[in-house]
């Protein structure tokens, strides 16, 4: 923690001390949530993003030219976004924006970021709409819930075998947006949602009422969409008032943290995960090791996505995207990229299609699940 | 000679989008004006009328809402929207005040509490009207009479003319009789129903027309960012808003623009502020309400506080604290 | 089912009764809307969060634990309350909401927002009652809250110190003629209610297994407040029983009307009361005495 502070404070001092020589430097802003509820995703993706730049930067940057970004916190909220948008589209030298974190602040804030021409390339949004506004400078390295809850559903029904599912879903654009896909999903795999049931993250500590609703539903399954406290405190409670059912969480409760809440009632628990914390493939690894290093904790989707994108932008980059313009261009053009959390292309809408992968807890560690 | 400074203020005012030329700083500009009509109604509500609502975000939300849902579902145009939703706003204003015309303090503010919480709830899960989590984005710039303020400068202007409108008739409210007849509620309920006051029609009153106000500056805001989001209208942002009043002074108009000048301008400022905030507003609530409980410019402020200092009269100052005993 | 929700109802409800007792007694002497409770034990919580993850026994914890909340009620009294004490009502609620923003900030300075496993060692086990699920946690929560509210009113009717805090609540002014040392009665009344609070909000998280900022306002203040109101405020009786009811309507609406709306509904039930029955269902015990 204290290291990336200093790590922090040091880039942002050079910063400051070769703004002078804009030209020869690449430069971008990482914006996100760095106070508030949701500041720990905002921590991972600038650490996420340090450990990428720091390696690049250490390989001889980008074409030659030196990586800087600086970091403002939008604090979660749409109002304060639009605030951040209009000051740093001001800034001539920002090449693209890495953020939002949270979809309603990229939906409030891309107007803005639209008119300054600036690329937004966001590492968390799964809000399936954004894409569809129409604004063409918007991409995101997140599956959106449309696809992944598309696979959780399918996974949860034909895999586990859930005869009567129920749904309980956090209620925030990532909850909700993940709950209307499923909702859809599940009866044409010829199952019917029994129970729906919403709670409010952060506040909402106690399931023992939804629990006593399912074990008089008969509920054989339940779907968990929302973070990993909330999926790790209900199983501990539906552990100890006798809900023994098969349990399925969506991406946020893909964090060594989900075990550590709910301890052995999350045995067999599955998530859905665009990256998992624990893979053991060398050039994933690495990355995971030198995030532990820096962060005192394993990347969730946030670091890891925000890895990739700054290795996107290298990418695209060098094809010739060195202005905002063709930078838009370029990473359109991409035909693959290789990333830590897998291989993907944008389509038309600045969506991508990437493989989700199923973990599953065994002995308190996630461990991918394999056919 | 009061009014020839006000006007001079005025002109000033108008001048400040071509001298900053920057678009960043008008905005802050425009959001430090649409604030301040909030921070004036909060302190007409509990500075005025001593009424400790904590959940003034709501009725910005209730403007906000309904005037993106008209325009945006409806096509209404901006004027016509923007209008309806203050008199909605003071419909549930009076509404509320209603219900609570009779309860105590801590009654009043609880349920300003609770219906911000129920008004987010709405927001958050009325999905056909609402939005939802996602809200309603794409709600469209203001345009008045085929006149669009499209840009933050356009749009400086208005928010300019709406804050002075807005003062104005807020200045003409607290000096007429309503204006005495929500300090003689606040400053004694009884005393006041003895004088003849109709003190649950006053706080009715007051209530709405504070309502009207907070319902406008929704509006407006809402079609300034054009997007209408249920996490913009949380509890805390009401409590940010009522420290806006409260650190100017609860009572003095004036003052309701210092105290958001500095809440909303001093985090643009300074980044490292900006991360302590809300520290800040803690730390500066316990220490205005020990030092200045009436707010910088209002009675005891540090205006007054100079002129003592001047005059030598400080002596006894402390008295009313000592006699806890 | 109805059975088991009842139950799910009554152990929520006693969770919140602990933390009630605490605020309603501050709340019912001297009649000051204490917005700072919730977040001053919060961090008598997150202290003995510290203690216990350096490796200090659970119960040397606690107990470091409550005596910080008992010393930082006693300073907030000191410092941010008492010389408001006869401004009004609207001046020392806002001074009180300041210091709930500066403990607040505080703990997210220090621990940040994120939930911690709580390990305290308190292992309940589950009984099954012919399909009824009962932790004996819960039952020890109810026991807890219950003599807490005894021992409470035994130390207001049988103590020296008691007798005066009833007299300052009845009037400042003549408990000081009759010589009753008002201000070390105040302090001792805030730091008795901060040692509660902070035994409320351990138990609380041991309850759940987990700390997070949000016992403070989310889950302390705002629902003490909510059940002292229901309860009577500064009545001991009614935070008890205003605690179990608030717990026993969440847990109805949660159960049987939706999880949607279901503060939204709480709240309303809530301001309804108020508007019928604003002394509540025990109007004060404590002024009403001698």
């Amino acid at each position: 923690m204290k290291k990336i502070i200093f790590a922090i404070c040091i880039s942002i001092l050079l910063a400051g001390a070769s703004a002078c020589y804009a030209a020869d430097t690449v430069k971008f802003l990482v914006v996100g949530p760095m106070t508030g509820d949701s500041a720990g995703q905002g921590f991972q993706m600038k650490t996420g993003t340090q450990i990428a730049v720091d390696e690049i930067n250490a390989s001889g940057g980008i074409g030659g030219k030196k990586v800087e970004f600086e970091v403002a916190d939008d604090v979660g909220t749409p109002n304060q976004a639009t605030i951040i948008a209009q000051k740093y589209s001001l800034d001539k030298d920002l090449l693209f924006v890495l953020g939002h974190n949270n979809s309603s602040c990229s939906i409030a804030a891309l107007p803005i970021w639209q008119k300054a021409g600036l690329p937004v390339i966001s590492p968390s949004n799964t809000s399936a709409s954004i894409t569809r506004l129409g604004y063409g400078n918007y991409f995101r390295v997140i599956t959106n819930d449309d696809i992944m809850s598309k696979q959780l559903c399918e996974f949860a029904i034909k895999k586990l075998g859930m005869k009567k599912p129920a749904l309980i879903w956090e209620n925030s654009d990532y909850g909700k947006g993940m709950r209307d896909v499923s909702a859809a999903a599940i009866p044409e795999l010829g199952v019917e949602v029994v129970a729906e049931d919403s709670f409010i993250s952060g506040v909402d500590r106690d399931y023992s009422a939804i629990i006593t609703k399912y074990k008089g539903l008969g509920v054989d399954g339940v779907l968990f969409l929302g973070d990993y406290t909330g999926g790790g405190l209900f199983a501990k409670q539906a552990k100890n008032l006798g809900l023994n059912v098969q349990l399925a969480g969506s991406s946020s409760c893909s964090h060594p943290k989900l075990i550590e809440i709910g301890g052995d009632a999350t045995e067999n628990f599955y998530v859905v995960a665009p990256f998992d914390p624990f893979d053991t493939r060398p050039r994933q690894a690495k990355f995971i090791d030198n995030f532990l290093n820096a962060a005192k904790e394993r990347p969730g989707e946030w670091g890891a996505d925000a890895y990739d994108i700054v290795y996107l932008v290298k990418l695209a980059y060098e094809r010739g995207g060195t202005d905002r313009e063709s930078l838009i261009k370029a990473l359109h053009e991409i035909e693959l990229f290789e990333g830590v959390t897998g291989n993907f292309k944008f389509d038309e809408f600045g969506d991508v299609d990437k493989d989700s992968l199923m973990l599953v807890v065994k002995d308190q560690k996630f461990t991918r699940y394999e056919e | 000679m009061k009014n020839k400074y006000k006007i001079l203020l005025f002109m000033f005012a108008l001048l400040i989008p071509p001298i900053i030329r920057n678009e960043y700083y008008v905005r802050i500009v425009n959001i430090f004006y649409m604030y301040s009509v909030v921070a004036l109604s909060i302190n007409l509500i509990v500075g005025f009328c001593g009424q400790l609502d904590m959940g003034r975000a709501a009725f910005m939300g209730l403007g906000a809402y309904c005037s993106a849902i008209l325009t945006v579902k409806m096509g209404l145009p901006f004027i016509a929207a923007f209008l309806i939703s203050g008199a909605f706003s003071g419909l549930i204003g009076a509404v509320l005040g209603f219900l609570c015309r009779k309860s105590a303090f801590d009654y009043l503010t609880l349920v300003t509490i609770g219906f911000n919480a129920i008004c987010q709830i709405v927001f958050l899960n009325w999905i056909p009207v609402t939005g939802g989590v996602m809200g309603i984005s794409r709600v469209p710039q203001p345009n008045i009479f085929g006149f669009h303020f499209d840009t933050n400068t356009r749009f400086y202007y208005l928010a300019l003319f709406f804050l002075a409108a807005s003062f104005i008739a807020m200045h003409r409210i607290c000096n007429s009789r309503m204006g005495r007849a929500f300090e003689a509620i606040r400053d004694d309920s009884i005393a006041a129903e003895y004088s003849g006051i109709n003190v649950q029609l006053y706080k009715i009153l007051n209530f709405a027309i504070g309502s009207v106000f907070t319902g406008l500056t929704g509006a407006l805001f809402v079609h300034y960012t054009q997007y209408a989001s249920p996490f913009n209208y949380t509890l805390d942002e009401s409590i940010y808003q009522l420290q806006m009043a409260i650190l100017g002074g609860l009572g003095s108009l004036a003052g309701s623009l210092v105290g958001t000048f500095i809440l909303v301008v001093l985090p643009e400022i300074s980044r490292s502020f900006y991360e302590y905030r809300l520290l800040f507003v803690g730390i500066l609530m316990v220490v205005m309400m020990l030092y200045f409980p009436n707010g910088l410019l209002g009675k005891e402020g540090v205006g007054e506080r100079l002129i003592a200092v001047r005059l030598g009269m400080l002596g006894g100052k402390n008295s009313r604290k000592d006699s806890g005993g | 089912m109805f059975l088991q929700h009842l139950i799910n109802g009554l152990s929520i409800g006693s969770v919140y009764a602990l933390i009630t007792i605490g605020y309603n007694m501050v709340y019912g002497i001297l009649e000051l809307l204490n917005f700072a409770h919730g977040d001053v034990y919060a961090l008598g919580c997150f202290v003995v969060l510290g203690l216990v993850t350096a490796g200090i026994h659970p119960i040397i914890a606690i107990l470091g634990g409550v005596v910080s909340g008992y010393i930082l009620n006693i300073l907030v009294e000191r410092f941010a309350y008492r010389s408001v004490r006869f401004s009004g009502r609207v001046t020392p609620t806002i001074s009180a909401v300041g210091v709930a923003y500066i403990m607040r900030n505080a703990i997210l300075k220090i621990w940040g927002p994120e939930t911690y496993p709580m390990k305290l060692g308190f292992r309940g086990t589950q009984l099954h009652l012919g399909g009824i699920v009962v932790g004996t946690l819960q039952i020890y929560i109810f026991i807890a809250a219950i003599s807490f509210m005894v021992i409470i009113s035994l130390f207001l009717k049988k103590t020296k110190i008691g007798q005066g805090i009833i007299a300052i609540s009845q009037s400042i002014p003549t408990a000081a003629l009759l010589g009753v040392p008002v201000n070390r009665t105040i302090s001792i009344v805030y730091g008795i209610g901060g040692a509660l609070g902070v035994i409320g909000g351990i138990l609380f998280c041991a309850y759940y297994d987990t700390i997070f900022v949000g016992i403070g306002f989310a889950l302390g203040t705002l629902k003490a407040w909510m059940a002292a109101i229901i309860g009577g405020v500064g009545s001991l009786k009614g935070a008890v029983i205003g605690a179990i009811m608030l717990g026993l309507i969440e847990s109805m609406v949660a159960g049987y009307v939706s999880t949607l709306y279901k503060d939204a509904l709480v709240w309303l039930i809530l301001i309804t009361f108020i508007l019928i029955r604003p002394q509540g269902f025990f109007p004060s015990q404590i002024a009403e005495k001698i």
